[in-house]
């Protein structure tokens, strides 16, 4: 039959392009954030501590800007309280929660400071932004990599500019600076607003959580990442404890 | 007209219509497409024949040749890309990727193919990006305008050196852009090899002779490489300084 609508060539490129589609569509895609009144929220918070002594921080000669940074500079992956080993810089999060308390977008505050990112590690939801400042006087830049990958690189001269941005996906960023690359920091970007960092002291705190159970992250830079299961009783309190072991 | 006859012409045109309602959606997409997987077809076997050989098979730029060479034929699985219209990290425009295919990038190994028909290299750009998801996810941003020249004076040059010298260009690419900086030794990229800035006093820039080429890596910096972008600390004319300098450093 000619002029059949079925034509060979459209059909096989068709099927073609069908599969195509179904490869390339995300597995799981991302399930927006929905903002409600929690009603008798709980809290969850607790104390990360190091178990036994912390490894030394390495330390790095400093190369450029010896002048400025001083000779040598100590990275600040180990930051332990001595008084009472609370680990800072700890990343606690719920996971896979979707509906709970309202987030006003925030502006979380990067600065270069004495060769140094304040700081070091930082946690926001996405649809947050992020601020870098440069308080010294020499050039840095601000390296971003979501999973590895540049998504930003500014130059921050001296008496430059503040560059503002916001925080448009999930995920881990490592922050460094090419020009000083002893320099480096992490922010974690959340689907959801249920997240903290650990203080001095190792100190966390998460409120207005929906009573249920869930499961925690527990991240830091120096140790593989834990999960652990929480219960969130209506208008109660959750303790969530860790003591890391560093090594 | 016997029942038997109507009724198997009627019974072809019921699978026929099926067929057509089950590709009908497949169709639509392929016209709103332009044909898209077609092109994607064609793009395969463009790029199994000119590109796989560096840039592999699958687009992780482990290509047959790739070994050896410095720098390594670009991984197009991590979606990161030097030379885009927008600042170092966004994605390249369409127009960005026929650029850099249709004009190589000077002093390295990728050759520029303008020998291969147009259309080829357009089906090659669709098919590059299949490689990595981000170009599902992400649109490229608006293109960084690029101010037109000044004259290029020595009174320029002289400015050059003092933006130069001020922004902390010494860093990477040394005091005389010999890419003898103090970092120079300890910068890294996106995809874990070790990278060297460009040292200027080779008066050869990968992008090639074009001024404005040069502007739009200091203003976005380039992808996945420590060389950050500019464009929101530097006035144009400054950047413009920033070109003239540079390319006096010349040997
Ligand atoms: C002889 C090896 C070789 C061949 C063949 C080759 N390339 Fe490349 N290509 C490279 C190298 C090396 C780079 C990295 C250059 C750099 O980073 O400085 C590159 C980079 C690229 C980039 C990255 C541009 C950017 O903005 O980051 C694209 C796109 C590209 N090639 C496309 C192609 C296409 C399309 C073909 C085939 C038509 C091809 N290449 C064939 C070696 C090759
Ligand atoms: C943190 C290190 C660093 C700093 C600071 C830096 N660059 Fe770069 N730059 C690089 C690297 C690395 C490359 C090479 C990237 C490549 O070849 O893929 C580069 C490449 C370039 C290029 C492209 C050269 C070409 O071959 O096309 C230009 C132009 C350039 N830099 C100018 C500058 C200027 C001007 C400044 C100061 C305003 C500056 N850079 C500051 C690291 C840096």
């Amino acid at each position: 039959m000619k002029g059949s609508i079925v034509n060979v060539k459209d059909f096989t490129s068709g099927i073609a392009f069908v599969l195509f589609t179904l490869l390339c569509t995300p597995a799981a895609v991302a399930q927006a954030y929905e903002g409600i009144v929690v009603a008798k929220g709980g809290e969850l918070a607790g104390n990360i501590k190091a178990k036994g002594a912390a490894p030394e921080n390495e330390v790095h000669k400093v190369i450029h800007n010896p002048e400025y940074c001083g000779d040598s500079i100590s990275e600040e992956t180990y930051l332990v309280n001595p008084e009472n080993n609370g680990l800072q810089n700890t990343v606690v999060s719920l996971e896979g929660i979707t509906k709970g308390k309202k987030h006003d977008p925030a502006t979380l505050v990067l600065e270069n400071l004495k060769c140094r990112f304040v700081p070091h590690v930082l946690a926001g939801m996405a649809g947050d932004s992020y601020e870098i400042r440069n308080g010294d006087p020499i050039l840095h830049n601000t390296h971003l990599r979501l999973e590895g990958t540049t998504i930003l690189n500014v130059a921050m001269p001296e008496n430059g500019k503040n560059i503002k941005k916001p925080l448009t996906q999930s995920g881990t960023i490592g922050i460094k600076c090419d020009a000083h690359p002893f320099m480096t920091g992490a922010l974690w970007v959340f689907d959801h607003p249920y997240f903290a960092v650990t203080d001095k002291n190792g100190e966390f705190k998460i409120s207005d959580i929906p009573p249920g159970t869930y499961k925690v992250t527990i991240w830091h830079e120096g140790v593989p990442i834990k999960e652990k299961e929480v219960t969130i009783a209506p208008g109660g309190k959750t303790n969530l404890s860790a003591d890391l072991s560093l090594k | 007209m016997p029942f038997k006859k109507l009724f198997l012409s009627g019974f072809r045109g019921l699978i026929i219509l099926g067929l057509f309602f089950l590709i009908l959606p497949a169709n639509r997409s392929l016209a709103s497409d332009g044909g898209h997987s077609l092109n994607l077809t064609r793009g395969k076997g463009v790029y199994e024949r000119y590109c796989a050989g560096c840039h592999g098979v699958k687009g992780d730029g482990r290509g047959i040749y790739a070994e050896g060479l410095n720098p390594k034929p670009r991984d197009f699985t991590k979606g990161v890309f030097k030379w885009t219209g927008g600042p170092a990290g966004s994605m390249p425009s369409d127009l960005d990727l026929m650029m850099t295919i249709s004009e190589g990038v000077n002093g390295t190994s990728m050759p520029a193919w303008r020998g291969i028909r147009e259309s080829d290299r357009r089906y090659v750009v669709d098919y590059i990006k299949t490689f990595s998801p981000r170009f599902k996810n992400e649109t490229p941003p608006r293109a960084t305008f690029i101010y037109p020249p000044p004259p290029g004076t020595p009174d320029e040059i002289d400015k050059g050196k003092t933006v130069y010298e001020k922004n902390g260009c010494m860093a990477c690419h040394g005091p005389k852009g010999r890419a003898d900086g103090r970092s120079a030794g300890t910068l890294t990229d996106d995809w874990g090899d070790a990278i060297l800035p460009a040292n200027f006093s080779k008066g050869v820039f990968k992008t090639g002779k074009e001024e404005w080429k040069i502007y739009r890596s200091i203003a976005n910096g380039l992808g996945g490489t420590p060389m950050p972008s500019f464009s929101d600390q530097l006035k144009p004319a400054e950047i413009w300084e920033l070109v003239y300098y540079i390319q006096s450093l010349r040997d």
